[in-house]
C-alpha cells in the first residue's frame, strides 16, 4: 500500500489555481524530492498534505485512511510530520525544551496539569536521545534563538521527529544555510532517510541530485514529471519548465539552474 | 551561593514568609485590610497571567470574571447560605469558571486584537447587566452590608483573622497556579505563545489549551472576586467595568508577568500600595502611577522583573561564551559573541 496518496488534489485561492488536480503517490522509505520553479505550488502542496489548508477538491489518503480536511495536530499524530521553509522553533526555549515539548505530547503528558514537566524521567531520557542525535549535547541548555542558522534548521527537523513520524516533509531544509553548515544539514537528512520516508522541497539542484531516490517536478500546480534522478535530468519538459524555450538545447538542467541561482 | 541562586530562580519561600509576617511589619503591618487586598489582587493577577503571560492572550476584560465572583458570594450569602464562607467562595470559583468556560469556547479561535476586543465587550455586557438588574444585583447601589460568616467556626470580623484567612486562600492558589505553570500544560502554553503553528505541528490542539486555561483562570479570578466581596462585605457593578480590567493588565505588565511567574504579585503590590498611599496625598494619584507605568514600560518593556530576566539572560550568554558549558561566569558585562546576534 502507498504510504501517502493524493487523488485529484486541487487548491484554488480565488482565481489562482495553486495546486491543480494532482494525483500522486509516495512509497516506502528513501528520499523523494519535489522540485519546480518559484510559485509552482510546492509549499501549498505541503500545506495541503499536512492540513494547514483544506483542499478545494480532491482527497488525501495516509496509509489508505482518508485524512482530507483534518487539522495539523491530528495529522502529525498519524505519523506525518513536517519542517518549515523558515526554521520554526520556540526561540525562548532552550534546545532541550524545544525537543521536550514534542516528546511530552507523544508520551501522553499533553494535558497533564499537575506533573512537573522537568521531572518526568521517561520524557527526559527520550529528550536526551534526540539532543544527542542533534549533536548539540553541550548546548542543550542554550536558548534556541542563539543557535546558528544551520542548527536552527536542524532543530526544526529534530522537533518534527519527536512524534516518531513515518513520513517527514522538509520544506527547503537548506534555504539560507551556507557552506559547511549545508553539508551538516544534508548529512542529517541522509541519516534520517535510512529509517523513514523523507520528502524534500529543495531549490539547490546539486543537493537534489545527490540525495534523492526519486524526483517529482511540479510546474504551475501540476505534476510535470516523476521519476528517477536520471530520468528527470534528461527530461525535455523539465528543462523547458526551468529554462524557457530558447535555452532548451543547452544541456542538462543542472548547470542551467546553477546559473539561475547565481 | 547555590541556595541564593535557587531563591533567585524561584522565590516562593520569600513571598510566603513576607506575607506570613506582614501584620507584624512596622508601619505597614497595621493596615491589615490593605494586606488582604494585596493578597486578593495577587490571586487575581496570578490567575490573569495564566492567560496573558503564559498563553500570550490579551484578555482585557478579566475584571468581568472577578466581578462575577463578587456577586456570586454576595448573592449566595444573601439568599442561600450565610453561615460559613466556604460555600460562597466555592460558588464564586464555580461561576467564574462557568462564565469563562462558555465564553472561552466562543473565543478560543480568536487571537490578538479580536481576542482583546471580544473580552472587553463581554465585560461591558456583564457590567451593564449588573448595573441594571436591580432585583438580583442591587443595580446602582449594589449589594451592601453583607453578614460575613465564619471559617471553621472562626469569625472573620477581626482584620487579623481575615488577613490570615486570605493568606491561606492565597497560598493554596499560589501552589496550584505554580504547579500548572510548571506542568506540561504550562510548557505548551509558553510554546503556543511563541509560535502557535509550530505547536500545532507538534500535535497540540492549541485552541483547546486556550479554552482550558481561560477556564482555569476564570475559576481563580472568580475566587479573588469572592474574597474581595468578603473583605468589603459588599458587591458593586464597578468591579466589572473595563477600567478595572485595565488595572490588572497594568499591574501584571508593570511587575513583569510576561517573563516571570511572580511578576503579577510584584505588580499588584506596587499598584495597591501606590493607590492606598498616593491617593491619601493627592486625588490625582493616577497621573503619577500612569506616568511611572509609561516610563517603566518604555524602558523595560518586560516589566520590573524583566530586569531579573535580562540579568539571567546575560549570565546565560556568558556561560556559553566562556568555554562551552557549566563554566561559571565572571560577572562582567562584556559584549559577547551571541549577544550581538540577539541584538540584531
Amino acid at each position: 500500500m502507498d504510504l501517502l496518496r493524493t487523488e485529484n488534489l486541487t487548491k484554488k485561492f480565488g482565481e489562482l489555481v495553486a495546486v491543480n488536480n494532482v494525483s500522486f503517490s509516495i512509497k516506502e522509505k528513501g528520499v523523494l524530492s519535489i522540485i519546480g520553479p518559484n510559485g509552482a505550488g510546492k509549499t501549498t502542496f505541503f500545506n495541503l498534505l499536512t492540513g494547514l489548508y483544506v483542499p478545494t477538491s480532491g482527497k488525501i489518503y495516509l496509509r489508505g485512511e482518508d485524512i482530507t480536511g483534518l487539522p495539523p495536530f491530528d495529522i502529525v499524530h498519524k505519523k506525518l510530520s513536517r519542517s518549515f521553509q523558515i526554521a520554526s522553533y520556540f526561540p525562548d526555549f532552550t534546545i532541550f525544551e524545544n525537543i521536550q515539548i514534542g516528546v511530552l505530547n507523544r508520551l501522553g503528558y499533553g494535558f497533564s496539569f499537575f506533573s512537573n514537566s522537568d521531572r518526568l524521567a521517561d520524557v527526559n531520557e527520550e529528550t536526551e536521545k534526540y539532543v544527542e542525535m542533534l549533536g548539540l549535547k553541550d548546548q542543550k541548555d542554550m536558548k534556541a534563538k542563539f543557535l546558528s542558522h544551520g542548527d536552527k534548521k536542524i532543530l526544526d527537523i529534530a522537533m518534527s521527529l519527536t512524534l516518531n513520524p513515518e513520513i517527514l516533509l522538509l520544506d527547503e531544509p537548506t534555504s539560507g544555510v551556507s557552506g559547511t553548515e549545508r553539508t551538516k544539514v544534508i548529512e542529517f537528512i541522509d541519516k534520517l532517510a535510512k529509517d523513514i520516508k523523507v520528502v524534500v522541497v529543495e531549490h539547490d539542484m546539486d543537493i537534489v541530485f545527490s540525495i534523492s531516490d526519486r524526483i517529482a517536478v511540479l510546474a504551475q500546480g501540476s505534476i510535470l514529471a516523476d521519476g528517477t534522478v536520471e530520468e528527470i535530468r534528461n527530461n525535455k519538459d523539465v528543462q523547458r519548465a526551468y529554462l524557457g524555450e530558447e535555452e532548451e538545447e543547452k544541456g542538462g538542467i543542472k548547470d542551467a539552474v546553477g546559473r539561475k541561482n547565481r | 551561593m547555590n541556595k541564593k541562586r535557587n531563591i533567585f530562580k524561584d522565590p516562593y519561600l520569600v513571598i510566603f514568609l513576607l506575607f506570613l509576617i506582614y501584620p507584624f511589619i512596622p508601619f505597614i503591618g497595621k493596615y491589615k485590610s490593605l494586606g488582604a487586598e494585596l493578597l486578593i489582587w495577587s490571586i487575581f493577577a496570578l490567575s490573569f497571567n495564566l492567560v496573558l503571560g503564559y498563553a500570550g492572550l490579551p484578555s482585557f476584560g478579566h475584571g468581568a470574571f472577578y466581578g462575577v465572583g463578587t456577586y456570586a458570594v454576595a448573592i449566595t450569602i444573601m439568599h442561600f447560605s450565610s453561615k460559613g464562607v466556604i460555600i460562597p467562595l466555592v460558588m464564586a470559583a464555580f461561576f467564574g469558571g462557568l462564565f469563562t468556560f462558555f465564553y472561552g469556547y466562543l473565543i478560543k479561535k480568536k487571537r490578538g486584537i479580536y481576542f482583546a476586543l471580544l473580552t472587553v465587550a463581554f465585560s461591558q455586557i456583564l457590567y451593564v447587566i449588573a448595573f441594571r438588574w436591580n432585583e438580583v444585583t442591587g443595580g446602582e447601589t449594589g449589594i451592601t452590608s453583607l453578614k460575613i460568616g465564619t471559617f471553621l467556626g472562626i469569625g472573620l470580623k477581626d482584620p487579623l483573622y481575615f488577613y490570615y484567612f486570605t493568606f491561606l486562600v492565597f497560598v493554596i492558589t499560589l501552589i496550584i497556579i505554580r504547579k500548572i505553570a510548571n506542568s506540561p500544560v504550562g510548557k505548551v502554553l509558553l510554546a503556543l505563545k511563541q509560535d502557535e503553528k509550530r505547536a500545532q505541528y507538534l500535535g497540540f490542539n492549541t485552541e483547546k489549551y486556550v479554552w482550558y486555561i481561560f477556564t482555569v483562570s476564570g475559576i481563580f479570578a472568580g475566587l479573588a472576586g469572592g474574597m474581595y466581596c468578603l473583605l468589603h462585605s459588599s458587591a458593586f457593578a464597578d468591579t466589572l467595568h473595563w477600567t478595572k480590567s485595565g488595572d490588572v493588565v497594568m499591574a501584571t505588565l508593570l511587575g513583569g508577568g510576561l517573563v516571570n511567574f511572580y511578576g503579577p504579585i510584584v505588580g499588584s503590590v506596587i499598584f495597591i500600595t501606590a493607590r492606598e498611599f498616593l491617593s491619601s496625598f493627592w486625588d490625582n494619584w493616577m497621573l503619577l502611577y500612569g506616568l511611572s507605568f509609561v516610563i517603566i514600560i518604555l524602558f523595560i518593556p518586560t516589566g520590573l522583573l524583566g530586569i531579573v530576566e535580562k540579568i539571567k539572560e546575560r549570565k546565560h550568554i556568558d556561560s556559553f561564551n566562556n568555554g562551552n558549558n557549566n563554566s561559571t561566569m565572571n560577572g562582567e558585562n562584556r559584549p559577547a559573541k551571541i549577544l550581538n546576534q540577539e541584538e540584531r
